[in-house]
């Protein structure tokens, strides 16, 4: 399982043209919205245009007045209603784009929720766990953010800036000029600038993820700082990190306070013209007040469209680097898949055909069984195995030796490179995945509980039980009496991973869970954390209850759990090379026989004394 | 300590500053709305040729030369207007960079501050401390600290300069249509301010549901064996799309409020506007207000207006802010331990604990230790051992002052250790915690960490020691390798083994290993031992334990049950007396029983 993670280089740089078309592919149902949204955007600007217009009108004719009163009315009126629609857009807006960004993200997160439960284990070998939860947090939020309301900013800014500038042609040119000639110094100072300062904030960001580290290693350290003293040496890392930040940051703060009063100033720079010229032509009555007026208005405008473009084309950046990792995601295969011969008879998991599902004996087969998690490196070489329905299996052997490959290949998480292996005499993969893991009973190394109650977690094993049938569960593993003791009962949350439960009992809930879905194959891959011998005694007569009347494994770290075993495969380098009864084996005088007695020595020490203690506990 | 003070404490070296950035703020807010004026100047004296009734206008007419050059020279205005732009420029710069600073200081005193803190807060209260919320609180609230200091301090007090200012030239220009305009202005505030108390429930329950989102996702993604292992693919799926969903509505609702909010109070402001521009027509018509403080008017009342809607956001976030500085403060409230008073003392190894007791401050009806006596000469190994909750740990916590004594006193070369200045007392106690923490630096770095001056010779010495030299090396960086989450990911018994080597690395006087080789396997734990006596043969060594393997070897071997000293002496010793160890001598002979189980076949 060497294989590493290692993640596709995502490019920042040039548009990725075929992944926005896959994106698109996906956007399709909300490509209406979007429309729409860029419509409504299209008339705000159009109203943002009007208004100075409107105003000029005020001033020009009413307030000169010229007009008669039932113009001033009409005025008036014709003022409000560009009032309400220019309301009514806003909010049409914040409406339309609110549900087509949930929507969208709600759509997709969907897809690739879909798309990781269908994943196989090998995938989840090789792919951390918080890199998978960042497609499906941030990504997806930043890509549905960006496609419904980003985008339609520029159908805000573009147009406002030709609108603008029509009207400003059809008043006066002059002054339009003067008002044009500052925007390409404008435009560049705003893209110049604003790439430098978020790559100034990304810096930033950076030092500020180090300090929330620091704080939770100083915390969560802080029982070894003290042992070790060493509070002033952490203090002073922690100072070097803090002062980083504020060089970041105020380093990031001076660009942007640079930049802002710069815009500020060439915006003004072409006010001071138009009042130079413009009151010149309002001096020799060419234009009227409010023309002067409206091109001030003007002049203030045409930066807002600018830095709005510019921050979005940093957006549409980040989008791609997001949309990348999904698609990515989206278009990972899964490398056990069924045939479409077993998809037309069994169905998908997500959509079983559960009447075809035949029932399962338990005779399992491995045939000449190949197997590898990286090419170069064997793990099984034509393993052999017949095991009869019912038949109870332990399997022993150093770390390393094959051990849980064999259950693992047994519960179809991984296929055989090459052979074949038969459950009821017939090649696994005739039938679907979803067959063969409705009728497993598999419990993990370390237990994994869900976040819920007692109650749900057994339930896990089988959807419909009754509560009668989940106690009935609970106590054939003897979780029973330690789950009546929580104050809830049944009804004890269990918190984050089950971490409001020991260890032991994590172990005996999802034993309770794999009763209750009554498998006809039971898989245990024995825990090799030391559990107290109380507890230890209670599993080991939970499993003995487990396995009866089933086919079942036992991947064992603990020797004392297995001795009744009907058979012990000793395994080494991927190979069987004892198999027997207990008796059977310790008469060989072989592996297991030095295995059994060194670590019975080892166990018997610390067992007296949980013993001892136990017995204090009594008195 | 209230809130207030808590800042000002932090704003050390800075609240000049703070004042000058807000001087420049309320100097910038006037000449911004006075550039306005500029223009209604131009249009109503120099165009219009009305007489100059303002002093500051007349200022500015006899700065420029008097009001026949002005006209004249209509450049001489437009370069006027220009001077007080590049002044606002200037004030803009200063204000944003400054205020950097002014934020930027306060955030790093106030995470200095916390961090020392922290380590300083004493080994009870780290036991007990929920260490998630805590970095919470660490981070975020001290974020909408920075937040409030990086820009919406300054935003309120130009938005108030802004609104008095406006309202007093206005009033100026005309008192009855100022009063008129100014109707508008709590009506948006009020509006603003209410709505996004309102909205901040909204908020935090998107955030919620996020939350609940992003947890599930975490627990599918960390339990997917379980979830295919049981086949529960389709019912997952249900799940997801339940929470996936409900964060869909609530965040849906959130985004509808919003843009109620948007539309009503873009009408508001607006509708304000209007209100003003069509009072003004009248009042021009009227004669009363001249065009150019008609276009005053209107000017102020946009720009003011947006400005108050943005006030009552502001505003409505001082709640957080307040909030956050109170968790901040609970922290700070904490009584730190103190590590440096006391005497510097000569401290070798030879421990006496005489009649030590000991409880916790919050029970003291239960004695975790009872009246524990014994000696310890220099050089030497002692064994703990006893049950699970017996006091092993406890009493090695009061060796180094983790917890204090409550009765009786232990000696270190005859020095009262509650007379020992703690640092000094702790730099000559090597403990390996139960469960050690390592930081995720490199391997290399966290052995030296309590000594950068350590060289490689010594380190690896402490690594083939601690039987973990070759295991380092088998990494594919070595010694370099990272730990932690960036890093190679440590069973249980290498991290206990490195820890070890951090620790004997520094050579103390008196090493303690509270239960240290839990996690390897005997041979390993035996060669650890011996090589520990090899490597320091002066230490003296104190060893809790739960084996009967790694005890045997020691000196004295000091059973403790119940918080009580049961038996002291040697191997030998305690296996010839009725008691613990001789139960358990029994218990291994039991061992030959399961054996014969062997020989029988």
């Amino acid at each position: 399982m060497s294989a590493k993670f290692e993640e596709k280089d995502f490019s920042d740089e040039g548009l990725n043209i075929p992944m926005w078309k896959k994106l698109l592919t996906v956007f399709r149902p909300y490509l209406k919205s979007v429309v729409i949204l860029l419509i409504l955007n299209i008339l705000v600007a159009l109203s943002d245009v009007i208004t100075p217009i409107l105003n000029r009108t005020a001033m020009d004719v009413y307030a000169a007045g010229k007009g008669t009163d039932q113009e001033l009315l009409v005025f008036i009126l014709e003022y409000l209603a560009l009032i309400i629609v220019t309301a009514l857009l806003h909010y049409l807006f914040f409406r339309i784009a609110g549900h087509a960004e949930m929507d969208f993200g709600y759509d997709l997160r969907q897809k690739c929720f879909k798309k990781l439960q269908e994943l196989s284990f090998a995938y989840y070998d090789v792919t951390p766990s918080g890199w998978l939860l960042s497609r499906m947090t941030s990504d997806i939020s930043r890509l549905a953010e960006i496609f419904c309301w980003s985008l339609a900013e520029f159908a805000w800014g573009i147009p406002l800036v030709i609108f603008a500038t029509v009207v400003m042609l059809k008043t006066n040119v002059t002054l339009t000029l003067t008002v044009l000639a500052v925007v390409p110094f404008l435009a560049f100072a705003t893209f110049w600038f604003q790439k430098r300062i978020l790559r100034n904030f990304r810096e930033v960001r950076k030092v500020n993820s180090r300090i929330t580290n620091a704080f939770s290693e100083g915390i969560n350290g802080a029982k070894t700082t003290k042992t070790l003293v060493l509070e002033d040496v952490n203090y002073k890392e922690f100072q070097e990190e803090t002062s980083q930040f504020y060089k970041a940051s105020v380093k990031a703060a001076r660009l942007s306070a640079f930049f802002r009063p710069l815009v500020t100033l060439l915006s003004s720079l072409a006010m001071s013209m138009i009042l130079w010229l413009g009151g010149k032509l309002v001096f020799d009555a060419e234009i009227g007040f409010g023309t002067l007026m409206l091109f001030t208005s003007y002049a203030q405008q045409f930066f807002e469209p600018l830095s709005t473009i510019a921050w979005i084309m940093q957006d549409i950046q980040m989008a791609q680097a997001s949309g990348e990792r999904i698609i990515y995601l989206l278009e990972s295969e899964p490398s056990i898949v069924d045939t479409p011969e077993v998809v037309e008879k069994y169905g998908t998991i997500f959509e079983p055909k559960k009447e075809n599902y035949e029932a399962i004996r338990g005779d399992i087969s491995f045939r000449h069984v190949d197997f590898s998690y990286v090419p170069e490196e064997p793990v099984l070489q034509d393993f052999n195995l017949e095991v009869k329905a019912g038949q109870t299996i332990a399997l022993v052997g150093e770390t390393g030796s094959g051990k849980s490959t064999i259950v693992n290949l047994l519960c179809r998480f991984y296929e055989p490179v090459k052979g074949e292996l038969l459950i009821d005499g017939k090649d696994y993969r005739e039938r679907s995945i979803g067959w063969l893991h409705s009728n497993l009973g598999y419990v993990l190394q370390a237990p994994h509980l869900f976040s819920g109650t007692i109650r749900e977690n057994i339930r896990f094993g089988r959807l419909d039980a009754t509560d009668e049938e989940i106690e009935k569960a609970a106590k054939l593993v003897d979780a029973h009496d330690f789950i009546m003791q929580f104050k809830d009962g049944y009804d004890t949350d269990v918190g984050e991973g089950g971490s409001r439960l020991s260890t032991g009992q994590k172990q005996l809930i999802s034993f309770a869970r794999a009763v209750l879905a009554d498998p006809a194959i039971f898989v245990l891959d024995e825990a090799t954390a030391s559990i107290d011998t109380e507890t230890e005694q209670i599993i080991q007569y939970a499993v003995e209850n487990i396995m009866k009347g089933r086919t079942s494994f036992v991947v064992a770290h603990r020797l004392s759990t297995i001795v009744n075993s009907d058979r012990i495969l000793v395994i080494r380098e991927g190979k069987i090379v004892e198999d027997g009864t207990h008796r059977e084996l310790l008469a060989k005088k072989g592996y297991y026989y030095r295995l059994y007695t060194n670590q019975f020595e080892e166990e018997s020490a610390k067992a007296s004394f949980d013993e001892y203690a136990n017995a204090l506990k009594g008195l | 300590m209230n809130k207030m003070s808590f800042l000002i404490e932090h704003l050390k070296g800075q609240r000049l500053r703070l004042f000058l950035v807000t001087l420049a703020t309320v100097i910038f807010s006037f000449l911004s709305l006075f550039s306005s004026r500029v223009f209604s100047y131009v249009i109503d004296n120099v165009v219009q040729g009305l007489p100059v009734t303002d002093r500051i206008l007349q200022g500015v007419t006899s700065l420029l030369g008097g009001m026949d050059c002005i006209r004249s020279h209509l450049y001489i205005v437009a370069l006027f207007l220009l001077g007080i732009y590049v002044l606002t420029a200037l004030l803009m710069y200063y204000r944003m960079s400054r205020q950097a600073v002014v934020a930027e200081s306060l955030t790093k005193n106030i995470r200095d501050d916390l961090y020392n803190h922290l380590q300083l807060l004493p080994y009870a209260y780290h036991v007990r401390a929920k260490t998630g919320e805590l970095v919470q609180r660490c981070t975020s609230d001290v974020d909408t600290i920075r937040r409030f200091f990086s820009g919406q301090l300054e935003e309120v007090f130009g938005i108030i300069a802004s609104i008095i200012i406006a309202l007093w030239t206005l009033i100026s220009i005309d008192a009855k249509l100022a009063v008129f305009a100014s109707i508008s202005f709590p009506i948006i505030f009020i509006y603003s301010y209410l709505f996004f108390r309102k909205m901040q429930k909204l908020f935090l329950a998107s955030d919620e549901k996020e939350e609940e989102m992003t947890g599930y996702i975490q627990e599918a993604l960390s339990g997917v064996r379980v979830i295919k292992a049981f086949n529960r693919e389709r019912y997952e799926m249900d799940r997801f799309l339940k929470h996936s969903n409900e964060y869909r509505h609530v965040t849906v609702g959130m985004l509808e409020n919003l843009g109620n909010y948007w539309g009503m109070s873009y009408g508001i402001c607006t509708a304000g506007i209007l209100s003003v521009i069509v009072a003004g027509i009248f009042a021009v018509r009227g004669g009363t207000l001249s065009a150019g403080n008609f276009y005053v008017f209107i000017v102020y009342q946009t720009r003011v207006l947006w400005q108050i809607r943005n006030l009552g956001r502001i505003l409505s976030d001082f709640g957080k802010l307040i909030v956050s500085i109170g968790r901040l403060q609970e922290i700070k409230n904490e009584p730190t331990e103190d590590l440096e008073s006391g005497a510097d003392a000569d401290l070798h190894g030879d421990i006496v604990f005489e009649n030590v007791s000991f409880h916790y401050a919050d029970d003291p009806s239960y004695e975790v230790l009872k009246n524990i006596s014994f000696t310890i000469p220099q050089g030497k190994t002692v064994a703990v051992i006893g049950p699970t909750g017996s006091g092993k740990s406890s009493l090695i916590h009061l060796l180094a002052r983790l917890y204090d004594v409550t009765g009786g006193r232990i000696l270190i070369n005859g020095h009262d250790i509650n007379e020992v200045r703690k640092n000094t007392l702790r730099r000559n106690i090597g403990i390996v915690l139960q469960e050690p923490f390592l930081f995720s630096k490199s391997i290399y770095d966290n052995l030296r960490i309590a000594n950068p001056d350590l060289d490689d010779k010594s380190i690896y010495a402490a690594s083939k020691i601690a039987s973990i030299h070759d295991v380092i090396n088998n990494f594919d960086k070595g010694y370099s390798t990272l730990v932690g989450e960036k890093g190679v990911t440590l069973s249980g018994g290498q991290k206990q083994r490195i820890a070890i080597a951090r620790t004997i690395v520094n050579k103390t006087p008196i090493l303690v290993f509270d239960d240290s080789l839990s996690a390897v396997d005997t041979e390993t734990d035996a060669a650890i031992r011996q090589g520990l006596h090899s490597f320091d043969k002066d230490a003296t060594m104190i060893i809790i334990t739960q084996r009967i393997l790694s005890a045997k070897d020691a000196d004295l071997i000091i059973v403790l049950e119940n918080g009580e000293v049961t038996e002291m002496g040697t191997h030998q010793e305690l296996l010839a007396k009725e008691g613990l160890y001789q139960r358990i001598s029994e218990i291994q002979n039991r061992r030959e029983g399961g054996e014969e189980d062997v020989r029988e076949v």
